[in-house]
């Protein structure tokens, strides 16, 4: 518990350090504090950084009660560059603050840092290291303009995306608030939030950016609530059953008990289960299918995969790259895939779930991103040697940022497809 | 009075152990005795489980905390495979065989397993195949392409170095091992039962057992035919999985998979078994829902060969099949429930008692059931598309392993130690070592659920900081250790408990089977007289059995006559039918196992002369195995019973060698169904599968060898009805006959396969078709080679007026090789005529 403590605070501590360079961003404290550490060591010296225009900057901030008041009265009336937003997050934080008694809230204020230099701040789940840096080259003739309405859209699409469980998690704090004595509240809600710190991730499944990852994010929070009860029931049952008695039942009432917990525990409870699983299963499933195109067009990428690289080739505009994949947001994205040698497979946690890349097939996978941001996918299926470093981002920006980068591909395609036919 | 009493005891030890004592030395590689090998089953597991355990521990260190260097990538690759291969091939299996070996004929009254050579050859092919796997850590070659062995990674053009060969070969090894100990399970169990036996008598443990030996014979078959096919590509490049030359990758996934699912049950079953044979115990009553329990187990045996491509539902096939496997898997929770429900009635119906033993059934309760939980979760497609090979999978998959079968395993080792050793375990150790496994365990594994959902996916030998990953990892690797000195502890008590146990006494735990009315540590020879058994609880029914039974009041208590004897009885009712006479200690199993590991090392090497010389050494052997049969002097050479006693099986109609039979053709008939499985598969999926513009086999002589074959077949029935019926006047003659009309038809195949200048390295195609035609001939070869040695030993008077069961058993040989050449014909002539080619 102590440990759990310490890391929590060290946690807190970095994000308060970093917190006066930063734009405003809402979130519960549980989204929060894996980002925020490493957004603290390894995305700030390289905000200071004049050649880079176009820099993603996430940093929300869990804070403790009186940190958090703190916060509110001090930065809730800065003026935001951008209003709509910024009234969202007011909004969120008064909420905030009936539900969870003003002094045991989490949330987090960030502000945005008037700055002096061209640059730019995204809110987005990023936690991108090393192999953005050839991006954001291509990407350097970004406009403000642009920027400003991808703010928007991420702030939209972040709290649509995250509210599912925020929810559960403000009722949560509630609970914990309303009948629990205060240290034990506190000490509760630091073992909740160790807990749910966990969510999020580059990587994480459970950080969903996307319309399927969200299906699939909220069909595992609906079966591990239902299935830690049932899990709780029988090993209850168990440790009943266990207890000593005096006499043992007689024979009629034992096979009568037998049939009863058989019929209703063994055949009805199984059944019953599943069924209400299928029930959100399939048509979550569904939705996360290709067939569903509503109205837009689908961008085709076509991947193939590679010991141990990957090549994105663009058939609309003759592009490749190498792992990297560019991305307009909300656009249905339909991946083509096969592999070059072995088997590998394709897999964006945060988009979508996985399909295997089998030489000799092609599979096919829809992608979509319903918010901004850099997400991290890896290979999925041993492939052998370097497996584990078989790594790619997907890179999710609007339309007009999509386009220009695809302009400036076509400006220099020699460059990459090179790269990549020395490989094949 | 009691003076003579304890003389008479002595000497009827005496005389029992005259005939079926172990001998000591160098003479006990020869020891056939199912106690004796199902230690040595139990611990040799147990070792591989110890060097299974220290791989993972080098892994769980090197992904304790981000990017470390503890180990190269290759190494880390080497590790995880060989920690999965060890672990399910070398330990789970042959433990939990060695278990039953060692349980199920004192549980149904035998003496012995009914073919004790089988199970000493089991032993010894477990033995070398493991060392052969394992060797290959030492040169550094272990497999390193995961115990899944995907194709084409595990092809020679990605994996170059002998590292998948040690694996296919190794574990083939290991699995002849698994199928020879089951066939003789299913078999000891259906028919040597005690007198009155009923199958509704029995106790659960040999339901479970007989399901999970019926399913290694249905289940194992698929891949070592995938092993035998992978390891032709490597060997002699037949592209059977490559999908240039119209092979596909696929197809190894559905051979590994149609094993491997079932496997997982295979496992389960028989640790359920421990759980259904410990909680009346110890619940001091008798189970309840025994009929449901029954049926559970044998939908589970089913349903279980129905849902292994929930392992593939990432490969893209269809939706309507993906929808129906996921739901096929899901169903498997409803027979789960059923057991687990069954169990929690008799313990509330009951008056529980506490001990050791119980301690690591609840365990396994808590675990099982979580991990069962997880698995209906993955059987959801969606959420499988996420997670599947995530390490939510790896702590799904250790939750459900060391849940359904560690647990209940251990459980069971402390509830027979007083059996094994005759000692009781110590209380102290024994439950410390509990908590540090359960609570290593649950901190390991409960902890990478989270580490998978984060996004982590399995088999890396390492992760960027940053990515969430760190502290989950390093909580499971502390876990692992905690578990890891749960599991010496243990170790630790099994020692002291050598050493300084106290005597056990006579069924310390008060239990109800009749494995507990023996000596302990037991007699070789079990009993010294046989009971009659009509009743589920023997032990409460008839508290004074175990002093019955030592004095000799029941059956077949006579060894002077040198037989090893135990009750042949009816599959069903369990009446005595006959006395199996069981041959004793021999050097043949030590070495027909020696000569097939040569052969095994000489295939690594790639030396293939000497292979072939091998080869030919252990067929003798073999032939000389199955001379010392029957009425052969070293079996029993004369037929003498006492009066009113039934005949021995041997001048029956009706023995176990027909069962035998019977049960290894299934197995044989499982590797034909994935053979004729592939044939079809690649034939309507392989993206590039081309089929020759003209036949290549030649359909007239096709059809010549096989009229020739029927014939032989028809014939050789004829002659079995004759023998029924004791008309033998010409036996050898006919037999001759056969075997020079067989002859024809084997060198007939052999022409056909000679002129269809199949291209085996270029096409698939003609790939499999030559499989399917080895197949043939190699099952022509056996039948002839057979039925010369039957007319043989008619000559040597080994079969006679008195003794004419041996022809029939190898009746079923000839039907069996008839049938599957015409259905070969049917798939390789006349269905692609119908299909156009």
């Amino acid at each position: 518990m102590a440990f759990a403590f310490c890391y929590i605070l060290r946690r807190f501590s970095v994000a308060d350090v970093n917190a006066n360079a930063v734009f405003i961003h809402q979130k519960p404290a549980h989204e929060a504090c894996e980002r925020n550490h490493h957004d603290g060591h390894e995305r700030h010296p390289k905000a200071k950084g004049i050649d880079i225009d176009t820099h993603i900057v996430n940093a929300q901030k869990p804070i403790i009660s009186r940190h958090r008041k703190h916060h509110d009265r001090e930065y809730s009336m800065t003026p935001a560059s951008d209003e709509t937003s910024y009234t969202r997050h007011a909004n969120q934080i008064n909420q905030a603050n009936k539900a969870c008694d003003g002094a045991k809230s989490s949330a987090d204020a960030c502000q945005p840092e008037p700055s002096s230099r061209k640059k730019i701040f995204l809110c987005g789940n990023e936690s991108n290291v090393s192999c953005n840096e050839s991006y954001q080259g291509g990407n350097r003739k970004m406009n403000h303009h642009g920027m400003n309405r991808m703010a928007e859209n991420g702030h939209a699409a972040s709290n649509g995306f995250m509210c599912h469980f925020c929810k559960l998690c403000h009722l949560w704090h509630f609970f914990i608030c309303m009948v629990v004595d205060k240290r034990v509240a506190m000490l509760m809600m630091i073992c909740t939030s160790f807990f749910l710190a966990g969510c999020d991730g580059p990587q994480s499944m459970l950080a969903p950016a996307g319309p399927a990852a969200l299906a699939v994010s909220r069909l595992w929070w609906g079966m591990l609530i239902f299935f830690t009860l049932v899990l709780f029931g029988i090993s209850f049952l168990g440790w009943y059953a266990m207890q000593p008695r005096k006499e043992p039942l007689p024979d009629k009432s034992a096979n009568r008990l037998a049939n009863y917990l058989i019929i209703g525990g063994g055949i009805l409870l199984p059944l019953v289960s599943i069924v209400v699983i299928l029930l959100f299963g399939i048509p979550a499933g569904i939705k996360m299918l290709p067939s569903q195109t509503k109205g837009e067009k689908a961008l085709r990428i076509d991947v193939t995969a590679h010991q141990w690289y990957w090549e994105f080739y663009y058939p609309e505009y003759d592009i490749t790259t190498r792992d990297q994949l560019w991305i307009p947001v909300k656009r249905p994205i339909d991946i083509y895939g096969t592999s070059h040698d072995v088997i590998h497979s394709f897999w964006v946690p945060r988009l979508n779930g996985k399909i295997d890349l089998i030489p000799g097939y092609q599979n096919h996978l829809r992608l979509q991103a319903s918010t901004h941001g850099t997400f991290r996918g890896q290979c999925a299926e041993f492939c052998g040697k370097w497996h584990a470093r078989m790594i790619f981002w997907v890179k999710a920006g609007p339309e007009e940022e999509f386009e220009r980068w695809v302009q400036g591909q076509k400006n220099k395609p020699q460059l990459l497809s090179a790269v990549a036919q020395e490989n094949d | 009075m009691e003076q003579a009493n304890t003389d008479m005891l002595i000497n009827k030890h005496k005389e029992f152990n005259e005939v079926w004592g172990n001998p000591r030395g160098i003479k006990a590689l020869t020891i056939v005795n199912h106690t004796t090998m199902g230690i040595r089953f139990l611990c040799t597991s147990g070792v591989f489980f110890l060097i299974g355990g220290l791989l993972s521990m080098v892994m769980r260190t090197q992904l304790a905390l981000p990017a470390q260097n503890l180990v190269s990538p290759d190494t880390y690759n080497q590790l995880f495979t060989m920690h999965g291969t060890v672990m399910m091939f070398l330990f789970s299996v042959p433990a939990m065989e060695g278990l039953a070996m060692y349980i199920v004929p004192k549980m149904i009254g035998a003496r012995d397993l009914v073919f004790p050579r089988a199970s000493a050859l089991g032993y010894f092919c477990y033995l070398f195949g493991g060392l052969i796997l394992l060797s290959s850590l030492m040169f550094s070659m272990a497999p390193n392409t995961g115990w899944f062995m995907y194709t084409p990674l595990t092809s020679t053009a990605y994996s170059p170095g002998r590292n998948a060969d040690f694996w296919l070969l190794g574990v083939t090894f290991v699995e002849i091992s698994a199928v020879v100990t089951a066939i003789e399970l299913v078999v000891s169990i259906m028919r040597t039962r005690t007198a009155n036996m009923a199958l509704q008598h029995m106790p659960l443990y040999c339901w479970f057992v007989l399901v999970m030996s019926l399913m290694i014979v249905f289940g194992f078959p698929p891949l070592i035919l995938g092993s035998i096919l992978l390891e032709l590509e490597r060997a002699a490049g037949m592209p059977f999985f490559s999908p240039g030359q119209g092979g596909d990758p696929v197809l190894w996934q559905h051979l590994f998979w149609l094993f491997g699912h079932p496997d997982v049950y295979i496992i389960f079953l028989p640790a359920a078994g421990i759980v259904s044979t410990i909680i009346p115990v110890f619940a001091q009553r008798p189970i309840v829902g025994y009929r449901w329990i029954v049926l559970a187990v044998i939908t589970t045996g089913f349903i279980s060969f129905g849902v292994w491509v929930h392992h593939m539902f990432t490969i893209g096939i269809p939706k309507l099949a993906q929808a129906f496997f996921s739901v096929a898997s899901m169903l498997i929770a409803i027979p789960t429930g059923i057991q687990l429900f069954a169990w929690l009635a008799t313990l509330l119906a009951g008056r529980p008692v506490f001990r050791l033993p119980m301690l690591w059934i609840l365990g396994f309760l808590i675990i099982f059931t979580a991990g069962g939980l997880t698995g209906v979760m993955l059987a959801l497609v969606p959420f499988d598309w996420q997670v599947h090979d995530t390490h939510f999978v790896v702590a799904h998959m250790h939750y459900v392993m060391i849940g359904s079968m560690l647990f209940p395993l251990i459980g069971g080792i402390y509830y027979w130690l007083p059996h094994f050793t005759g000692r009781m375990p110590s209380k102290m150790l024994g439950t410390l070592g509990f908590w540090l496994t359960f609570i290593g365990f649950n901190v390991t594994f409960l902890v990478m659920h989270w580490t998978g959902l984060l996004g982590m996916p399995r088999r890396v030998y390492t992760y960027a900081a940053g990515l969430g990953w760190d502290w989950p990892n390093l909580i499971s690797s502390v876990g692992s250790f905690i578990m890891a000195a749960g599991i010496a502890v243990i170790i630790l008590d099994f020692i002291v408990l050598a050493r300084f146990g106290r005597p056990a006494g006579s069924n310390p735990w008060q239990a109800d089977t009749l494995e507990w009315a023996t000596q302990t540590p037991p007699n070789p020879y079990n009993f010294i007289s046989l009971p009659e058994c009509p009743t589920r609880h023997p032990l409460w029914e008839h508290p004074n059995l175990q002093q019955t039974i030592a004095e000799g009041k029941h059956a077949l208590a006579v060894a002077s006559h040198g037989r090893r004897e135990t009750w042949g009885s009816d599959p069903i009712s369990g009446k005595v039918r006959e006395i199996i006479h069981l041959p004793g200690n021999s050097w043949l199993p030590f070495f027909a196992t020696l000569m097939l590991a040569f052969v095994c090392i000489t295939l690594l090497l790639r030396v293939y002369v000497e292979s072939l010389v091998f080869v030919a050494i252990l067929m003798l052997i073999l032939l000389r195995w199955s001379w010392e049969n029957g009425a052969h002097p070293k079996a029993a050479p004369d037929a003498k019973t006492l009066p009113g006693e039934p005949p021995l099986h041997s001048r029956t109609f009706d023995g176990p060698g027909l069962w035998g039979m019977a049960i290894s053709l299934l197995a044989d008939g499982a590797i034909y169904m994935a053979l004729l499985f592939g044939w079809f598969y690649l034939w309507t999926v392989a993206p590039n599968f081309t089929v020759p513009s003209h036949p290549l086999l030649s359909t007239p002589w096709l059809i010549a060898s096989g009229v020739l074959l029927l014939i032989t077949g028809i014939g050789y029935r004829h002659l079995c009805q004759k023998i029924r019926k004791k008309q033998i006047q010409s036996l050898q003659i006919s037999l001759w006959i056969i075997a020079i009309i067989g002859g024809m038809h084997t060198i007939l195949l052999i022409v056909v396969f000679k002129t269809a200048e199949l291209e085996l390295a270029n096409t698939a195609h003609d790939a499999v078709v030559a499989v399917l035609l080895i197949y043939q001939l190699l099952h022509s070869v056996v039948a002839v080679i057979m039925t010369m040695m039957l007319a043989l030993r008619v000559a040597y008077g080994y079969i006679g007026q008195q003794a004419l069961y041996e022809p029939i058993v190898v009746e079923q040989w000839w039907l069996y090789t008839t049938f599957t050449y015409w259905i070969t014909f049917t798939a390789l002539v006349l269905f692609p005529k119908t299909w156009g080619g």
